[in-house]
């Protein structure tokens, strides 16, 4: 592991529609990453995620989100903030997740120093490899949103 | 940080205490009490996501995606479903695998155990006891113990990444083996951190037994896997301490799921008795003498016997288990053969195959009913959660007569401690949870 590279994080289940947002967004982004950069698919266990980013110094989340805004809407963040919108994480379905990873590395004091995290507003978190149109669109948008930033 | 139980609420004879949602299981639940002169009337936990549908959504696949798609039942247990899977249809197609296969299989249930046991011991279950509303809040008195936490969970990743091919849902299982095996330099680049990890682990055990326990004792029917010279994850007999003593074949016969109203999780029973605990204290109580003579010594020195039936001291038992799991991969790693072929030929047939294994939380069933095509014709799959689900709300029942005299957020609190002690996978037992609590 090389700190000094960026290190984007996919989260989601790819058999749970479109909860795969996250996943598929790390796998586009990885065919066309340049060098310097590392990409990780995850599940979304918050202790892991600890683990993967403290020390380094820029890391980029992508996870689907359910706020009740349109389907396909992009929420971005960055943490350390201000306000974390928990509530819209909560349907995480493990136990220990994303937003609370963040807090538990900022109380540790190892969060990176740059944590931007993409939330794609999904449709549906049924059983099935199918991901809705509105969200096919936003997963290309951060992918180029994201290649900007790395 | 919570208010110490300073005050006691003025007593109410009848009440009823919901809990809209429960923290820190895996998933959605809810919980309903209904308390009349002082006696539970009413005990419900319930599971609200619609089931999963997984058993349906492998009809028609080929028998080989069967350890794939299972291990997404569960993001903390993936191993357990899909090894459970895998050794199903060796079962069905008559597959014997080689001693050095079945090794790494072992190796890779140790990571598993390493990892889910530590972060529900530190991160889920501790900070109930200690007095904190989650691991956060902990972790600002406790940075240290929280950091040892996730360097110990990491090593049990590290476990399954390195045999698992991905620590979160293992890609490299296969029916008959593995797609590529480890070799001996690569398992001996993790010994020294193993060792430290069971050096942690009997830290954690000793640190769980400073906790305090409620006097609450149980008469479990305890049902586990038991092997004749191993403590179990993947093979063995199905025995209770009640008198069951059958082969996973035979599951169906003796336990059977039924569907009721208030959760969509199924329950299940003993078909001639009732309800059962599987998980820990169960494998406890039926295998301690196969438990490694450091962990019995632990086990002694913080004042466990041979059998336990508190619930609330599962988080102990979950300690010596991390032991446990450390000083089986060390002695794997120490005695590893590199496998000559990393699976065995596997040739489909129309086949019925069955399968138990020790997931951390218990015991998990799977059958499966495959065409002469390969192709899965029916599944059932039957979790831990969903095997406690009724001994939780007998837990329940009996607990809080004891404590309904509290204020009505330490009542809530303390049912809700009482639900963790299973570290119940709600995902897995359909699914998500919520938790609803009431006082009438």
């Amino acid at each position: 592991m090389d700190n000094s590279k960026t290190l984007v994080i996919g989260i989601g289940n790819e058999y749970r529609g479109d909860d795969a947002a996250g996943l598929l967004a790390a796998r586009r982004i990885r065919d066309n990453a340049p060098k310097g950069i590392e990409v990780i698919e995850n599940s979304g266990d918050g202790a892991d995620l600890i683990a993967m980013w403290a020390g380094r110094s820029k890391v980029v989340l992508i996870d689907a989100v359910l706020s009740g805004s349109p389907a396909g809407t992009i929420h971005k963040f960055t943490a350390p903030g201000p306000v974390l919108p928990s509530e819209i994480y909560k349907f995480s379905s493990h136990l220990f997740s994303v937003t609370q990873a963040i807090y538990l590395s900022a109380s540790l004091g190892n969060l990176p120093q740059e944590l931007t995290i993409y939330g794609i507003e999904a449709a549906s978190f049924d059983s099935g490899t199918q991901i809705s149109a509105e969200v096919e669109t936003a997963i290309n948008n951060v992918v180029q949103s994201v290649s900007q930033i790395i | 940080m919570r208010k110490p139980l300073e005050k006691k609420a003025k007593q109410m004879k009848n009440k009823t205490i919901k809990v809209d949602y429960l923290a820190r299981v895996e998933g959605e639940g809810a919980l309903y009490i209904k308390i009349k002169n002082n006696e539970v009337s009413e005990v419900e936990l319930r599971i609200f996501e619609p089931p999963r549908f997984f058993e349906a959504f492998l009809r028609g696949r080929p028998y080989q995606e069967a350890p794939d798609i299972t291990a997404r039942i569960c993001g903390i247990c993936p191993v357990a479903y899909q090894m459970s899977a895998v050794h199903a249809m060796e079962n069905a197609f008559g597959v014997t695998i080689s001693p050095e296969i079945k090794e790494l299989r072992r190796l890779l249930y140790c990571g598993e155990w390493i990892e889910s046991h530590t972060l529900h011991l530190y991160m889920l279950h501790a900070p109930d006891f200690l007095g904190y509303d989650d691991v956060v809040q902990m972790s600002k008195d406790h940075p240290e113990i929280v950091k040892k936490a996730l360097k110990l969970k990491k090593i049990g990743n590290d476990i399954m990444n390195l045999v698992g091919g991905r620590e979160i849902h293992p890609i490299n299982v296969k029916v008959g083996g593995f797609f590529k095996v480890p070799t001996r330099k690569d398992l001996m680049k993790m010994y020294d951190d193993i060792n430290w990890a069971r050096d942690a682990a009997v830290e954690t055990a000793r640190f769980a037994a400073t906790l305090k326990f409620p006097e609450f004792v149980q008469d479990y029917e305890c049902v586990s896997l038991v092997h004749p010279f191993e403590y179990p994850f993947n093979e063995g007999r199905i025995m209770s301490n009640k008198g069951i003593d059958i082969l996973p074949e035979q599951y169906d016969f003796h336990f059977r799921e039924e569907h009721v109203e208030h959760s969509h999780a199924l329950h299940s029973r003993i078909r001639e008795r009732d309800n059962y605990l599987v998980g820990p204290i169960a494998r406890y109580n039926l295998n301690y003498d196969k438990l490694t003579p450091l962990c019995k010594e632990i086990a002694e020195e913080v004042g466990l016997s041979s059998e336990c039936y508190n619930p609330f001291k599962s988080i102990i038992i979950r300690g010596i288990e991390t032991i446990y799991s450390c000083e089986e991969a060390l002695r794997i790693i120490e005695s590893y053969r590199m496998p000559d072929s990393p699976a065995v030929k596997v040739e489909p047939s129309e086949a019925t195959g069955y399968a138990c294994t020790e997931a951390p939380r218990g015991m998990i069933y799977h059958r499966y009913r495959v065409n002469s095509e390969g192709l899965i014709e029916d599944a059932k799959i039957v979790p831990p959660t969903s095997q406690n689900q009724r001994t939780i709300e007998n837990d329940l029942r009996t607990f809080v007569p004891s404590i309904v005299d509290l204020p009505e957020k330490e009542l809530i609190w303390k049912c809700e401690q009482v639900i963790r002690n299973y570290d119940p996978c709600i995902s897995c037992a359909t699914h998500f949870l919520k938790l609803d609590i009431h006082r009438e």
